[in-house]
C-alpha cells in the first residue's frame, strides 16, 4: 500500500542519525525559546532561517518544525510560572495555569501541559498523515462566507471566558478589534488609525501587540508586590508532580477534545494555534459542570489549550504540504526553506517529493516525543527559574522582549510598540479588564472585517450569502444558539436571586 | 569666539577628515549591508543571500543580508533611501516599492528609483494569467469576450491594493474594455487559496508559482504577458499574440542610494555582473525558480522609467488612490 511505503519511507528518513539531531537541535531551540517571554516561533526561526541555506532540504524543514512547534511546548512554561505567555498562543494557558502554580502545584500544571500537548501533538500528526489531501480540500471548500461565520462563531463562544464582568469582557474585546483595525484598510487602501507613520501601515504586528500587554504589563504590576505570593519553589521533584486521581479523570476528556478542536482551526489558513486555543478552553468551559472552577487552576482549563495550539500546530501544515501555500507568516518562512533548494511547492509536492514530506511528518512524531521525554526532567529545572530574584529575573525578561520584538522586523518603531501596548495592558489590570479576550478581538476582529467584506464584495453586496452557503447557514445557526443560551441561562441566574431579595 | 562655535569648528574638521578618509581608502574596506524588505526566507530573501554571498566571496568582505519587513517592502527601501551614500548598504529593490508604490502613498520618505542609483537589475518574470480547470474559457479571448458582454461579472483576485499584480490587472481590462471586480487579498498565498477554491475567476502569478499550479490539473494558463513566449510554459501564447498588448512583470534589482560615489557604483555593477554571470549563482537561481537576468544599465535604466510612467498613468485612470 502507498501509505505504508510512505510512512516507512518517511520514518527511515526521519530516524536517519543526522535528521535526528536536528530534529532534537530543532525541538530544543524551540522549547527555550518558547519559554523566553518575546522569543517566538517567528523570530526564532527567522534568526535561524540563514542556517538553512547549508542544510539538505529535509534536514532544514526537520529543523524549522522542530522550532515551531517547540515554542508552543516551551511557550506554557512561562505562562504558568510568571503569568506571561512565552508566546501568543498559550495566552490562555495563564488563565488556570497560573492559579495552579500559585497554589504551589507549578509542577503538576507543567506536567499536565506536557502530557497535553503530546496528546495534541500526537492526534495532529495523526490527522496530517491519513487525511491531509482530503482535509486540504474542505478547507479549500471555505469560501469568505464560511469564514466570517466561523470568526464570528469563535468571538462569541469565546469573548466571555475570562472571569468577573461580562461588559468588561466586552469592552477588552471591543479594544482589541479597534487595535487591529489599524493599518492600511485592504480593500480601498485608505489608511486607518496609522497617524501617518509608514510603520503602521501594516497594522500592529501580533508580537510587540502580545508582547506589551502580556508581559510588560505583568512585570510593571510585579514590581509593586514582589513580596507578595512568591511562589513556593522548594516543592520541586517527581514526588510533588504527581496529579491527583481526580485531576487525571477530568483531564483526558478536555485533552481529546481540545486536540480535535485544534486540528479543525489549525487547518484553515490564517486562524492557526492562537484562535484554537481560545476556541479550545471556551468550549471546556462551557460543557464542564462547574464552569466555575475556571480561572482559579481547573485542569481541563490547562489541558484543553495546550492540547489544542499543539494539534493546530501540526495540522498548519496540510495547507502548507497539501496545497503548497502557507496558512500563516510562519509556515510561509518554512516553505522558503524548501523554495532555497529548488522544491517549488504546489499542491503536488506530496506526490512530487514524497521523501521530504513524509520524512517531515514522522519527525513531527520523533520530535514530540523527544519534547515529552525531554519536559519531565525538566520540569524541576524550569519551576527553579523562580528562585531566580526578581531584580534579574524581570529585567532580563524585558530585555528578551525587547529583543526579540527587534528582531523579526529590525525595526525599532515595534520596540516602542511594545512600551506603548505595555502601558495600556497595565492600565487595563488596574482597572480590572481581561486581557486575554483584548488578544481575542485583536486576532479575530480584522479577520472577520476581512471576510465579511469580501463575501459582500463577491456577492455584489446581497446578504443571503451568508444563509444559502449550508456551511455559513449552520455555523451561524449554532452561533446564534450559544447567543440564545447564553442570554437564557443569565436570565435563569439572575432570576432566583431577585426573588430572594424581597425576602 | 564662543565655545560652541569652537565646538562646532571641531565637529566640522573632524566630520571632512572623515569624510577624506573614507574617500581615500580602498573600497570596499568593511562588510557591505544588503537590505532585503522582506522577512527571511522569501524568494527575494534567497536571491539577495545568493548574490550577496557571491558578492562576498569576491571582495573578501562579508556581505550582511538585514531583513528589513514591512509595508510591502517600502519601509526596507525607505531606510536605504535614507542611509549614507557610501556603498555599503545597499538595497534588494522590488518594483512595487520602486514603481508603483510612489504614485500610492504619499508619505513613502522617498521617490520610488529616483531615490536610488541602480546597481543592475538580478531577475524578471512575466505574469501569466490562470483560470480554473473547472472553467470553459480556453483562450484569452473568451475570457474578455465574457466579461465585455457580462459587466462586473467576473472576479479576479491580486495579492492587495496597489501591487504590481493589481496594476498589470488594471491596464489589461482597461485595454480589453472590459469591466470586472477586484477581490484584493491580504498577499499571494491568500489570493491563490481562493483561486484554487474556487472564489474567484481568474488571477495572475509568475511563472514558478504558476507552473505546479498548472501541472497538478488545478489551474490552465491563458496567456503569458509579456514579449516573446517563456519556454518553461511550452507553447503558451502571449497576450499580444491573442491581440491584447499588455506587458507585466515583477522584478527585483541592486540598488544604491543617491548620491552614492561613481566609482563604487561602478565597482559594485562589475560585481553584480560576475555574480549573475557565475554558474553557481545561475543554477541555484532557477532551482529556486527565477531567470538571472543580467541587463545593461542604460536598457534597466529606460525599463524603470517606463514602467514608472506606465504605472502612472494606470493609477490616474483606474483612480487607484490610497491616501
Amino acid at each position: 500500500m502507498d501509505l505504508l511505503q510512505n510512512f516507512a519511507l518517511g520514518l527511515s528518513v526521519a530516524l536517519d542519525p543526522v535528521n535526528l539531531l536536528y530534529c532534537l537541535i530543532g525541538v530544543f531551540a524551540g522549547m527555550f525559546v518558547g519559554v523566553i517571554p518575546g522569543i517566538g516561533p517567528m523570530t526564532a526561526i527567522s534568526v535561524l532561517f540563514p542556517l538553512t541555506f547549508y542544510l539538505p532540504p529535509t534536514t532544514a524543514m526537520i529543523m524549522l518544525a522542530g522550532i515551531w512547534y517547540g515554542t508552543t511546548y516551551g511557550g506554557s512554561v512561562a505562562s504558568i510560572l510568571l503569568n506571561i505567555p512565552g508566546t501568543a498562543s498559550n495566552a490562555v494557558t495563564c488563565l488556570d495555569g497560573h492559579p495552579m502554580a500559585k497554589s504551589g502545584r507549578a509542577s503538576v500544571a507543567l506536567l499536565f501541559t506536557a502530557v497535553s500537548s503530546f496528546v495534541g501533538g500526537t492526534l495532529g500528526t495523526l490527522l496530517l498523515m491519513f487525511f491531509a489531501p482530503f482535509i486540504a480540500d474542505v478547507a479549500l471548500s471555505f469560501g469568505s462566507a464560511e469564514y466570517f461565520a466561523l470568526m464570528l462563531l469563535g468571538i462569541v463562544a469565546a469573548s466571555t471566558i475570562s472571569e468577573g464582568s461580562a461588559s468588561k469582557g466586552l469592552a477588552a474585546v471591543a479594544l482589541g478589534i479597534l487595535i487591529g483595525c489599524v493599518g492600511l484598510d485592504i480593500y480601498t487602501g485608505a489608511p486607518r488609525l496609522t497617524f501617518g507613520r509608514l510603520e503602521l501601515a501594516e497594522g500592529v504586528g501580533l508580537i510587540p501587540f502580545a508582547m506589551g500587554v502580556f508581559g510588560v504589563a505583568e512585570v510593571i504590576a510585579s514590581i509593586g508586590n514582589v513580596r507578595e505570593a512568591r511562589l513556593n519553589s522548594s516543592t520541586v521533584g517527581f514526588r510533588h508532580m504527581k496529579p491527583t486521581r481526580d485531576e487525571m479523570r477530568r483531564s483526558w476528556k478536555p485533552m481529546l477534545r481540545g486536540s480535535g478542536i485544534g486540528a479543525f482551526f489549525g487547518t484553515l489558513p490564517g486562524t492557526g494555534p492562537i484562535v484554537a486555543a481560545f476556541m479550545a478552553y471556551a468550549i471546556e468551559k462551557r460543557v464542564s459542570k462547574t464552569p466555575e472552577r475556571f480561572g482559579k487552576g481547573a485542569v481541563e482549563g490547562l489541558a484543553a489549550p495546550e492540547a489544542s495550539n499543539n494539534s493546530a500546530d501540526m495540522t498548519a501544515f496540510i495547507p502548507t504540504l497539501a496545497l503548497g501555500i502557507p496558512g500563516s507568516p510562519t509556515m510561509a518562512l518554512m516553505l522558503g526553506a524548501l523554495i532555497i533548494h529548488g522544491i517549488t511547492p504546489g499542491p503536488s509536492l506530496m506526490t512530487d517529493e514524497p521523501e521530504v514530506v513524509w520524512a517531515l511528518v514522522l519527525s513531527f512524531w520523533v520530535g514530540n516525543l523527544i519534547l515529552l521525554v525531554m519536559n519531565i526532567p525538566l520540569i524541576g529545572l524550569w519551576v527553579r527559574m523562580l528562585t531566580i530574584p526578581y531584580r534579574w529575573l524581570f529585567p532580563t525578561i524585558l530585555a528578551f522582549i525587547c529583543l526579540g520584538t527587534y528582531a523579526v522586523n529590525t525595526s525599532s518603531f515595534d520596540v516602542w510598540l511594545v512600551l506603548v501596548f505595555g502601558l495600556i495592558g497595565y492600565g487595563m489590570r488596574q482597572l480590572g479588564f481581561p486581557i486575554a479576550p483584548m488578544l481575542l478581538g485583536f486576532v479575530l476582529g480584522p479577520m472577520m472585517e476581512e471576510q465579511f467584506r469580501r463575501a459582500m464584495l463577491l456577492s455584489r453586496g446581497d446578504l443571503m450569502v451568508f444563509a444559502e452557503r449550508p456551511i455559513s447557514a449552520t455555523v451561524l445557526a449554532i452561533t446564534a444558539a450559544i447567543l440564545a443560551w447564553s442570554v437564557w441561562s443569565a436570565l435563569k441566574r439572575s432570576k432566583p436571586l431577585a426573588d430572594e431579595q424581597p425576602e | 569666539m564662543s565655545i560652541s562655535k569652537l565646538r562646532a569648528i571641531a565637529l566640522g574638521a573632524v566630520a571632512a577628515l572623515a569624510a577624506t578618509v573614507a574617500f581615500a581608502e580602498d573600497y570596499p574596506s568593511h562588510p557591505i549591508t544588503l537590505v532585503v524588505p522582506f522577512q527571511a526566507g522569501g524568494p527575494t530573501d534567497a536571491a539577495g543571500r545568493l548574490i550577496g554571498d557571491a558578492i562576498s566571496s569576491r571582495i573578501g568582505q562579508p556581505v550582511v543580508v538585514q531583513n528589513v519587513a514591512g509595508a510591502g517592502s517600502t519601509i526596507g527601501a525607505a531606510r536605504v533611501a535614507e542611509a549614507e551614500p557610501d556603498g555599503y548598504t545597499l538595497l534588494m529593490a522590488t518594483s512595487t516599492a520602486m514603481v508603483v508604490a510612489p504614485h500610492i502613498y504619499n508619505n513613502l520618505g522617498f521617490d520610488g528609483y529616483r531615490s536610488f542609483d541602480p546597481i543592475g537589475l538580478v531577475t524578471q518574470a512575466p505574469f501569466v494569467l490562470l483560470v480554473s480547470t473547472d472553467s470553459d474559457y480556453e483562450t484569452l479571448g473568451d475570457l474578455m469576450d465574457y466579461g465585455r458582454a457580462n459587466p462586473d461579472a467576473l472576479n479576479y483576485a491580486t495579492p492587495g491594493v496597489g501591487t504590481v499584480q493589481h496594476l498589470a490587472m488594471e491596464m489589461l481590462i482597461a485595454k480589453a474594455d472590459v469591466k470586472a471586480v477586484h477581490i484584493p487579498f491580504k498577499g499571494t498565498s491568500a489570493a491563490r487559496t481562493a483561486f484554487l477554491g474556487g472564489e474567484v475567476d481568474y488571477m495572475i502569478e509568475t511563472p514558478n508559482a504558476a507552473v505546479p499550479l498548472i501541472e497538478s490539473g488545478k489551474a490552465r494558463a491563458l496567456a503569458v504577458l509579456s514579449a516573446d513566449r517563456v519556454d518553461s510554459l511550452g507553447d503558451l501564447p502571449t497576450a499580444k499574440e491573442q491581440g491584447l498588448d499588455v506587458e507585466a512583470r515583477s522584478w527585483f534589482a541592486v540598488m544604491a542610494p543617491k548620491g552614492t560615489p561613481e566609482d563604487r557604483i561602478d565597482t559594485l555593477r562589475g560585481l553584480l555582473d560576475e555574480a549573475l554571470a557565475d554558474e553557481e549563482v545561475d543554477a541555484k537561481m532557477k532551482a529556486s525558480g527565477f531567470v538571472p537576468s543580467p541587463t545593461p544599465t542604460a536598457e534597466f535604466e529606460s525599463m524603470l522609467e517606463t514602467e514608472y510612467n506606465n504605472f502612472k498613468t494606470v493609477v490616474e485612470s483606474a483612480g487607484i488612490t490610497l491616501q
